[in-house]
């Protein structure tokens, strides 16, 4: 029997807060953390970490030692992750899994860009808690926090980990916002993930951090990981799938792993960019699964696309709705807005669920899927 | 405008690293995208960005982009006709 | 840990050469930088792939190496949607963040270009690997600070423990500012084209 990856702990900083339980109050409500912006001489819709906040909670840690923006969020949602876990980070049989797309990008305007490398932020990161090892990095595009995920579980299923903690995070930068601007894959309003009238993305910054482990909660209401998967579309480094059979493959393979058929599941925490391409590729990749009765929303009406967060994040969303038996409203969505429907959350509401699926897709033609189940 | 079409296609092959092509294996009516010379959405984004770059013409619409960037020829008539306005 | 795993193929590139299973297969160290010393690479495969001259260097460098290791092979009888493609390296995309960044830096000469932006991701290499031989299976990208054969296995065997992948395209990739080294590797389970395990000392061997 292979040990199983079960939920200890977690934590989501975003706009809307930096506890698990402030995005719960503000999903219950439906209430989104997208404002605009100012940069760039433009103006765009996004969702920001609140900075005298951040200060605040940081001051809270009265470290002495220089960290980055990001690096600060990283360390803030790990340790209000581990926090009365009686997990030490230290021990040889925990991994660390950081998952991001730019990490310290801002660092490129620095004279030294020493700071901008991936490995630097890790060992960063690592340096607080005192670890002995570098902690990983996967950097899979948009894919990467549910990619970690993934990897989390297979490690602990191998046996080589007892405890594996996943810590995806990226902010908000000029860098980010002209590349995607350049791709006119920005939104000119809030971001209406599935709905007829969406017209692209809201970045947004936040940090989602899971502790994974062998051993099960003592109090009971357990979570675990049933099955995850990747794969690539193998046809085209920016547009996703015309058929969705990329991301159709990891689903299939998930719940395969799972052992569970479509039927099973309870709801979707869709990846939903609220690009016009993306959400009918995910629509079709659903319908392929049979899945087209399942009730989905998308947490980027909530706080944005957060890349190397999003999928951390948006799998701490699907699990607080598995845990707590609800649906939260998808931010943005009014009417449907891709040819092979879905039943797109409208409103808060009760459901008693046993398993749900999270999805995301991303540049490269990367997909990746993970299945949260109840014990 | 036949000197002026050859001069575009000429930045065009640079521009998107058509490396393999010589501009005499380009028609000037031959279509960019599709079955023509397999252009696709990334370089029907760089075009306007050549535009903006190259002649000072903004495309706000990417859709406008899809006449616009036919072939060679409907690129140039389209540069002539907003280069002084 | 038996996984009955072997290395059936590798490639380096390093200094102008290129070592395909452990033998120098092509010099070109008289071209006078990457860009020249690539493309006299990608002729001597004798490829006519458009594609390949709109990669960025670390996807130009990654492709001819899988494109080497994949030339002695038959793609496809493969199992595509049980294929990995497990690659690392250390500076990211970093080279063409360069790029980028320097193309929005100054508000009077601010062209961001999205055939640059698009390669700001280091999984993109992955990307045109999978596009140019239709694999569909895992995808991930890992950051280590250096090349470490440990490292590197340890997320390609719980690939094969863990899932029901058949074959995977593993190695390191790394190209910045000029400076670049390719070392990808073919991982097949109870294949008998080859029988050199797929563990460390070997993997230090090859890499030398």
């Amino acid at each position: 029997m292979k040990p199983t990856a079960y939920i200890l702990s977690d934590n989501m900083i975003s706009s809307l807060g930096f506890s698990t339980q402030e995005h719960i109050t503000a999903f219950r409500k439906g209430q989104s953390g997208i404002s605009t912006y100012n940069t760039l001489d433009s103006s765009f819709f996004v969702s920001k970490v609140n900075e005298q906040r951040k200060k605040e909670e940081w001051a809270k840690l009265n470290v002495q030692e220089e960290y980055t923006n990001l690096e600060q969020l990283f360390i803030l949602s790990i340790s209000k992750t581990l926090e009365n876990t009686g997990i030490n980070p230290q021990s040889k049989d925990t991994l660390f899994i950081l998952s991001s797309t730019k990490g310290n990008i801002e660092a490129l305007s620095q004279s030294n860009n020493a700071n901008a490398f991936l490995g630097k932020m890790a060992k960063n990161v690592g340096k607080y808690f005192n670890l002995s090892y570098q902690p990983q990095v996967i950097s899979t595009a948009c894919i990467s926090g549910t990619l970690a995920c993934v990897f989390a579980n297979r490690y602990i299923r191998s046996g080589r980990y007892k405890h594996v903690i996943v810590s995806g995070g990226d902010i908000i930068s000029d860098f980010t916002l002209s590349g995607f601007n350049s791709f006119k894959a920005l939104g000119t309003t809030s971001c209406k993930p599935f709905d007829k009238n969406r017209d692209g993305v809201n970045l947004g910054e936040g940090v989602g951090t899971i502790l994974f482990s062998s051993k099960k909660r003592a109090q009971g209401n357990n979570i675990y990981i049933g099955g995850g998967a990747s794969s690539n579309d193998a046809n085209h480094i920016s547009g996703p799938s015309r058929t969705g059979d990329g991301l159709f493959l990891t689903i299939k393979k998930a719940m395969e792993q799972a052992g569970l058929s479509s039927n099973d599941l309870g709801y979707i925490s869709a990846h939903g960019t609220a690009t016009p391409y993306n959400d009918e590729m995910e629509a079709k990749a659903f319908h392929l699964a049979q899945l087209q009765d399942v009730p989905l929303n998308s947490f980027k009406g909530y706080f944005g696309h957060t890349l190397g967060a999003a999928g951390i994040l948006e799998s701490i969303g699907g699990i607080q709705s598995l845990l707590h038996n609800e649906l939260y409203p998808s931010p943005g969505f009014e009417e449907i807005g891709v040819s092979q429907t879905v039943p797109v959350i409208k409103e808060h509401k009760e459901k008693q669920m046993n398993h749900i699926l999270k999805t995301a897709s991303g540049f490269g033609g990367c997909n990746s899927s993970i299945i949260f189940s109840k014990e | 405008m036949e000197a002026f079409a050859t001069k575009l296609k000429e930045q065009i092959i640079t521009h998107l690293n058509l490396e393999d092509l010589t501009p005499e294996e380009v028609g000037l009516d031959d279509p960019l995208f599709g079955e023509g010379l397999g252009l696709d959405s990334i370089d029907a984004l760089e075009l306007i960005v050549f535009l903006e770059k190259e002649y000072g013409i903004k495309i706000e619409n990417p859709e406008e982009g899809k006449q616009i960037f036919e072939s060679v020829n409907t690129i140039a008539k389209f540069i002539q006709k907003n280069k002084n306005t | 840990m038996n996984h009955n795993l072997n290395i059936t193929a590798s490639c380096r590139i390093r200094d102008g050469k290129v070592y395909l299973n452990n033998k120098e297969v092509f010099n070109g160290e008289s071209s006078e930088d990457f860009p020249a010393f690539i493309k006299s690479a990608y002729q001597n495969l004798g490829l006519k792939y458009g594609k390949f001259h709109k990669m960025d260097s670390l996807s130009k460098l990654g492709f001819i190496a899988s494109e080497y290791i994949f030339s002695e092979m038959d793609v496809g009888s493969l199992d595509k949607e049980n294929t990995a493609i497990v690659l690392a390296n250390s500076s990211s995309s970093l080279d063409t963040d360069i790029r980028h960044h320097n193309s929005i830096k100054d508000a009077s000469n601010f062209y961001p270009s999205p055939a640059v932006f698009v390669y700001t991701l280091p999984n993109i290499v992955m990307g045109e690997i999978c596009i140019k031989n239709k694999i569909q299976g895992e995808n991930a990208f890992f950051i280590f600070d250096e090349f470490n054969a440990q490292t590197l296995i340890e997320p390609i065997e719980i690939l094969f423990e863990e899932t029901e992948t058949k074959a995977c395209l593993g190695g390191w990739v790394e190209f910045l500012e000029g400076k670049y080294e390719a070392f990808l590797f073919f991982i097949e389970k109870e294949s008998n084209k080859g029988k050199l395990a797929f563990n460390v000392p070997n993997m230090n061997q090859l890499y030398l």
